[in-house]
């Protein structure tokens, strides 16, 4: 086509595009001068006018974005995700891929859960680390581990957890031709670990085959224990829509409640387990649904009833006729209403080996137990039937207190007690559970306010020790999550049901002198242990508490001694906490490494630089063994920096705070603040070592963090601003120094007695800078004072005395005193 | 990975003195850098779901490339350089996935059937691409505001600057050139 025929046709068609269609063929009439093929031509393209106005119009990029997420979603075999190499994809699901990776710090195979995209990082990571403790405590031979977790360079989330190498359990039970006995059997032990969860209080929430895995030893594993709860905040406000799609896509093992969007709770997953079984008998689904379509599944689930078991083609030839018991119990957890349902897996679990032992099944019981919930209900009295069956088992409990107090019985205790909690946490009749507002999920804090309102309006005047009993796990429960008030509540209504000086009793003390000082009211904890630790020890030695119990106390008391600025009598309490802690067992394991931090911050209190990166190195070996991959290793890490700057080996020193840095940025993201603590002891080793520039940089990054994060109160705030106010007055800065030390000074006058330390070293370092500008007479009275204060706090020989010591034979020699130089230099250690 | 602003600083002026054989070896570490950011940009925006490509383009070309050292004639040549990468790179990254992808695809629309379907019909790019070529011989630069607009995901009125023309010409352009594309596609389809 010539360009002159081209652009006319394209003249003729922009104008005819300007005119309303009815006007266009009078218009190309008289335009094409009877050329018909160039009529023609034109027509051809106006006629597509209609489907052209949508055509292109969104821009290139956005048809691809999509497919290029996916692609650019996928890792390649050796690649790195911090310390995992990436050997092959194993699984693809809704919230990401999973990935069998090695740990290349444990030599061990991994399996590396990559979140997708959409889960904002900031938010995730918060609510990770709340949850991450709790996962990572389910220590179950049946459970994969969940080892930790963190951000990949680029942003994304992942989780790492025990390589499982196994069969799905549906393919398992088909390809082994398992027996209807091992196959419940089998079943057994999935309900145990579900049960062993529910006790600590965790949700699995999306059990299926797929989750649950069977080595080839014949053991059940089961995966991604609590991960969708953990996800679902995040899913609730970013995504909603995506993945209510997701949690369309495989709807079939979910429960009412669940794909009604409503709360879901242990009697969920007794459900979902319910559909496992229903396929281990009969290899297939409960509900036989036309179309695949989700509405459809939904339907069925929600009220559709589910065919008995034995109505379908059994999967295993050798069987016995599934009707009856295993029709009952199938049917009990597959029930639409959650409190129908058994109570607990445990409770499914129990009512199959009855079943195998030939005892008569709790299922056959339902109608009553239903009966008697609806009566319940018409009555308007708010108790569920968990509540039922934990009136039942009082009895059991308390005769098992009055009896004896033989192990094996107080064992019995206290799974009757975790019992109640976890049948509590079971309750969810909807319009008498706690209704949150929409999108929000059941915390733990829930379920215990819960479980503290039932247990108020339970009758225990035959049994106070029993209330008393689960007042105090609600106390500790609601301790070990950070609600101080309402656990000193609790432990004090404890203590209230407890016999005065018994074993019970002091051990509630320790709890409550825990809370009563995580409250800020140190003055009252200190007086309540110093009460109590004798009495421990008396009782420790006669075996009726132990260790650990009396290693607490000393170590909180020890805390509020060195809070107190008594360094010296905290070393004391400390060393005979250590002594106690020698066991191996896990749980004396974080205990004694809180312990042995806090000792070795006494020793560096008192100057004793050497014991204290002795035992600090005894820390850091014992974690990098255990567990390299956690922000405590990089904790640990950053504590042996700090001491070794102060001990002035800076090489080493800074080798472990960079160590930390890595594993903070990898595990925590770039804003958390023990990062920026980290920074800050960076800085302040580079300013002792006069590399200025780069402390300054390495303090910048850090006061960015604080603020983002905290701000002024927090108690290194005014730390850092010293830093930087010291290296802006080496840099020969010393207006800016000035203002900065200022700032730091007025900080610690706000926050904190002016006899503090920490106030001191604020002054000391203003005198510093007033000093290198002359103004000796402002500078004096502010070294002076720092100078005893310290001195009076921490001895002569303590390192913070001593550069306060040091920062007055400055200033005398500068301002030309020798004979006051003379007399304070002789109070350095070291000159 | 590591690819130096040099390095790519340096591909990107020979390219533009007409050495094609650049372009091969510019269009992977350009590539990477607008994969790895686009992931970054949905990640963050993944709400929203706004993607704005000419943000993606000019953060990859500052991160990438040394502005000291290139001294661009004008705006117009960055974005027209833009422009044909961002052609380039989506129409080469269709060209190699599409076949692997169909059937993924189709399994994704019938899982969503119950739900809406985007409005407009996806593009094959492919098609796109040389029909845009065909286009081209008879019509250069209405065609360069294709690509501006489409593949750089430029406005209007800067398409107007960068070509020098009026920002009415542009829109008649624009809208010419969609029916002659639609056409060709949908002859092609037939």
């Amino acid at each position: 086509m010539h360009s002159e025929q081209a652009e006319q046709i394209a003249d003729l068609v922009q104008r005819a595009l300007e005119r309303d269609p009815p006007e266009r063929a009078e218009f190309l009439d008289k335009a094409c001068c009877g050329d018909a093929e160039l009529r023609r031509e034109i027509e051809s393209l106006l006629r597509q006018e209609n489907q052209a106005r949508e055509f292109i119009e969104t821009p290139a990029y956005e048809h691809v974005a999509d497919r290029l997420l996916d692609e650019a979603g996928k890792l390649v075999a050796g690649q790195l995700i911090g310390d995992y190499k990436i050997i092959s994809l194993i699984g693809e699901g809704g919230m990401g891929e999973v990935y069998l990776a090695e740990d290349t710090a444990l030599h061990r195979k991994v399996a590396l859960k990559l979140i997708k995209a959409g889960f904002g990082t900031a938010r995730f990571l918060r609510h990770f680390r709340n949850e991450e403790r709790i996962l990572a405590g389910l220590t179950h031979p049946n459970i994969a581990r969940l080892y930790g977790g963190g951000i990949a360079s680029d942003g994304t989330p992942y989780f790492v957890m025990e390589y499982i190498e196994g069969q799905r359990i549906d393919q398992y039970c088909r390809d082994k031709i398992v027996s209807l006995r091992q196959r419940l059997e089998l079943f057994r032990k999935v309900c145990a670990a579900v049960a062993y969860a529910h006790q600590h209080l965790v949700i699995h929430r999306d059990l299926k085959p797929a989750n649950i895995r069977v080595t080839p030893e014949g053991e059940p594993k089961l995966l991604d224990f609590g991960i969708a709860k953990l996800l679902e905040p995040e899913t609730t406000a970013i995504a909603q829509q995506t993945v209510t799609l997701q949690a369309l896509m495989t709807p079939d093992y979910a429960s009412p409640e669940q794909v009604r969007g409503e709360l879901m709770s242990t009697a969920s997953d007794v459900y979902s387990l319910g559909v496992v079984l229903y396929e281990l008998l009969t290899g297939q689904r409960p509900y036989r649904i036309k179309g695949r379509r989700p509405h459809e599944i939904i339907r069925a689930i929600a009220e559709h009833e589910p065919e008995r078991p034995s109505s379908r083609q059994p999967a295993i030839r050798d069987q016995k006729s599934l009707k009856g018991d295993l029709d009952n119990i199938v049917l009990k957890a597959l029930r639409k209403e959650p409190e129908r349902r058994y109570a607990s897996a445990a409770q499914l679990s129990e009512d199959i080996r009855r079943h195998l032992e030939g005892l008569p099944v709790l299922a056959r019981k339902d109608t009553f137990t239903y009966r008697a919930s609806k009566f319940i209900a018409r009555n308007r009295v708010v108790v569920a039937a968990a509540a039922l069956l934990f009136l039942t088992l009082l009895g059991g409990i308390a005769a098992t207190l009055v009896q004896s107090r033989k192990a094996h019985q107080a064992k019995a205790k206290a799974e009757a007690i975790n019992q109640f909690l976890s049948d509590t946490l079971n309750y969810t009749d909807p319009r008498t559970t706690v209704k949150k507002t929409e999108n929000q999920i059941i915390t733990i804090k829930d379920v215990l306010d819960k479980a503290a309102n039932q247990l108020d309006k339970e009758n225990f005047s035959a049994h106070p020790e029993v209330k008393a009993e689960l007042n105090s796990i609600l106390g500790e429960s609601y301790l070990s999550q950070g609600f101080y008030d309402v656990a000193e509540k609790r432990l004090r209504l404890a203590l209230e049901g407890s016999k005065p000086n018994s074993p019970a009793a002091l051990k509630i003390k320790v709890s409550l002198g825990d809370a009563i000082a995580s409250q800020g009211r140190n003055d009252e904890s200190e007086k309540l242990y110093r009460e109590i630790i004798p009495d421990l020890r008396a009782q420790f030695r006669s075996r009726d508490v132990d260790s650990n119990y009396l290693a607490i106390a000393l170590l909180n008391l020890g805390v509020l001694r060195r809070a107190h600025g008594n360094s010296r009598e905290a070393e004391e309490l400390l060393r005979e906490s250590l002594q106690l802690i020698s066991d191996g067992s896990e749980k004396s394991t974080s205990t004694r490494s809180v312990v042995r931090g806090t000792l070795v911050l006494t020793l560096m209190d008192q100057g004793k630089i050497d014991e204290a990166v002795e035992k600090q190195r005894e820390a850091v070996a014992e974690l990098r063994q255990t567990s390299p991959n956690t922000a405590d290793f990089g904790y640990a890490l950053t504590g042996l920096g700090s001491f070794l700057t102060e001990k002035g080996s800076f090489a080493e020193a800074d080798a472990n705070l960079t160590e930390a840095e890595k594993i903070y940025r990898r595990l925590l993201g770039d804003q958390h603040m023990w990062l920026g603590d980290n920074l800050r002891l960076q800085a302040n080793s580079l300013y002792k070592q006069d590399r200025l520039e780069e402390a300054q940089n390495k303090i910048e990054q850090t006061l960015k963090i604080y603020r983002t994060n905290s701000g002024p109160q927090y108690l290194n705030f005014a730390t850092a601003l010293m830093i930087q106010g010291l290296i802006f007055n080496q840099m020969g800065r010393s207006q800016e120094a000035e203002q900065v030390l200022r700032d730091a000074v007025r900080i610690r006058n706000e926050n904190l007695p002016k006899e503090h330390f920490l106030s001191a070293l604020a002054r000391g370092a203003l005198g510093q800078c007033l000093t290198t500008q002359k103004r000796f007479a402002e500078a004096e009275p502010l070294l002076l004072e720092s100078y005893s204060t310290l001195k009076a706090s921490q001895g002569a020989a303590n390192p913070r005395t001593q550069i306060a010591t040091q920062r007055l034979v400055a200033l005398y020699e500068a301002c030309g005193r020798a004979d006051k130089a003379e007399q304070y230099r002789s109070e350095l250690v070291s000159p | 990975m590591e690819k130096t602003p040099d390095d790519v600083t340096e591909l990107l002026l020979k390219w533009q003195e007409g050495d094609d054989d650049v372009s091969a070896r510019l269009m992977p570490l350009v590539y990477e850098e607008l994969r790895r950011l686009a992931r970054n940009y949905l990640q963050r925006e993944r709400a929203d779901h706004t993607l704005q490509p000419t943000a993606l383009v000019h953060e990859a070309y500052l991160r990438m490339v040394d502005s000291k050292s290139v001294t661009w004639k004008d705006r117009a040549h960055f974005y027209g350089i833009a422009a044909r990468l961002m052609r380039r790179i989506l129409v080469d990254h269709a060209r190699t996935h599409n076949a692997a992808k169909r059937g993924g695809l189709e399994q994704k629309l019938i899982l969503e059937e119950a739900h809406d379907l985007p409005a407009e019909a996806p593009v094959e790019l492919v098609a796109l691409d040389s029909a845009l070529e065909d286009f081209a011989r008879s019509y250069p630069r209405k065609s360069e505001v294709v690509e501006l607009k489409f593949f750089g995901g430029l406005q209007a009125r800067e398409i107007s600057e960068v070509l020098q023309v009026s920002e009415k010409t542009v829109l008649r352009d624009w809208n010419f050139a969609k029916l002659w594309l639609c056409r060709a596609l949908s002859e092609n389809a037939l």
